[in-house]
């Protein structure tokens, strides 16, 4: 059974994933970044697939990192995911992450890294959008 | 219930029948009777001349001036001659029945034209009373559609009004519902915004009581304000088309208050970092302010 782990604070957003997703899918869900820090520690390795919101709760983050990466406290996740690891594990967990967000704009602006990454706005049609890709990065790992 | 009404043609054909068949029976038989008589009359009188004619003959026959033999001829032609008068008068009384037999056969002929010819009569008649009654019927079925059509005319008046009147409380309810709608709205909007004062009040307190110094903590706080200012800011009041004096106060006066709660000057004074979140909070407000001013207003 494929995993998939989502970053999501909205959960409507999430509970519509999942039922689109099915029950193929094992679907765990945190909604701030100590919850994800901690997720990640014990259970990192199992994912398939990781589904990131920007604007999550910063909980856990220090008041410099806070300062850094308002309102775009997913990065600082993706920044936690990859620390520390080999280029090769930095390129696989991006390759298997998929920014679903209303920042995205305000993601490019900054200049930010996003090589690698999926990225789907949040707007009225985009569940379909994520979850086709969510399949894709699954069937694919 | 409209009396039946005889058609005067009916009393005219009754009369002009009964004068027809009086006279034609009257002249019938008086045709008849005088008819009789003659040949009665005639055959008597034709009887009598021939009677006279046989005694002139018999008193001739025995005058004895004559010679026997002249005589005897005489009497044979007499009587020969006698013969054919009865003969004739045989032959009269025979066609004086023959005219008596026409006489009547015509008579009864008559009778019966004329008892066709009531019976005809009587046909038209009937015929005329059954025009008659359905003419009668016609204006009574027409009355009674008139009235009918009365009746719907009243129903369709009645139904009208009845329709003018749903369509006016119709019309009163739309408009105390959309009015409900707007109240509904309004209320919503408000308890957005005061949902937000509530928070920042939270936060203006720990902030207060920790001396307007930025902690860890208090970054969790700001994030769900600002989750709330986001969505507001997104929906931009869309709901709201326009807004009385008095509301549009209440609401720059609630985000107001936000404002002042935050006190964002304090704030940058004491702290250098941890500021990002709580200035774009300070943002996310004046945008929200900036909203309510550009909201249209209703006197």
């Amino acid at each position: 059974m494929k995993r998939v782990l989502f970053i999501e604070d909205d959960g409507l957003i999430y509970e519509t994933l999942r039922d689109e997703l099915g029950s193929e899918y094992d679907t765990v869900r945190v909604s701030s970044f100590a919850a994800a820090k901690g997720r990640w520690d014990r259970e990192g390795d199992t994912f398939d697939c990781i589904v990131l919101d920007l604007m999550i709760n910063p909980l856990g983050l220090e008041l410099e990192e806070t300062d850094k990466y308002t309102p775009l406290f997913g990065m600082a996740v993706l920044q936690y995911f990859t620390e520390g690891r080999s280029e090769k594990d930095i390129i696989q967990i991006k390759k298997k992450t998929i920014i679903y967000s209303g920042y995205i704009g305000v993601l490019r602006d900054r200049g930010l890294d996003i090589s690698n990454l999926e990225c789907v706005p949040k707007d009225g049609d985009s569940i379909e959008e994520v979850v086709k890709k969510i399949r894709t990065i699954c069937t694919r790992n | 219930m409209i009396p039946f009404k005889k058609h005067p043609i009916i009393s005219t054909l009754i009369c002009i029948a009964i004068f027809f068949v009086v006279i034609l029976f009257i002249c019938s038989y008086c045709n008849h009777r005088s008819t009789n008589r003659h040949c009665r009359e005639n055959m008597n009188e034709i009887s009598l001349y021939l009677k006279e004619a046989k005694k002139e003959i018999e008193v001739c026959a025995h005058c004895k001036h004559m010679p026997n033999i002249i005589r005897r001829n005489v009497y044979n032609e007499l009587n020969s001659l006698l013969t054919e008068l009865d003969r004739a008068r045989n032959e009269l009384v025979k066609q004086c029945y023959k005219t008596f037999d026409a006489n009547t056969v015509t008579f009864l002929i008559t009778f019966v034209s004329a008892l066709f010819f009531t019976l005809f009569i009587t046909y038209i008649m009937f015929h005329i009373n059954k025009y008659c009654e359905l003419q009668n019927l016609s204006e009574k079925y027409n009355v009674k559609i008139e009235k009918a059509d009365k009746q719907i005319r009243t129903a369709d008046n009645k139904i009208n009004e009845l329709e003018n009147r749903i369509t006016k409380a119709n019309e009163e309810w739309n408009d105390k519902l959309q009015s409900q709608e707007y109240m509904l709205k309004l209320e919503t909007e408000r308890n957005k915004l005061i949902e937000i004062l509530n928070l920042i009040s939270v936060l203006g307190s720990h902030l207060a009581l920790s001396g307007y110094t930025i902690k860890q903590e208090y970054t969790t706080l700001v994030y769900m304000i600002q989750r709330k200012t986001r969505s507001l800011l997104n929906e931009k009041f869309n709901e709201v088309k326009s807004i009385s004096e008095k509301e549009k106060t209440e609401f720059t006066r609630i985000i107001t208050d936000c404002i002042t709660y935050l006190n964002i000057d304090n704030l940058k004074e004491l702290n250098k970092v941890g500021l990002v979140p709580f200035e774009q909070l300070y943002g996310d407000l004046n945008d929200i302010r900036r909203l309510i001013k550009n909201i249209p207003q209703h006197v």
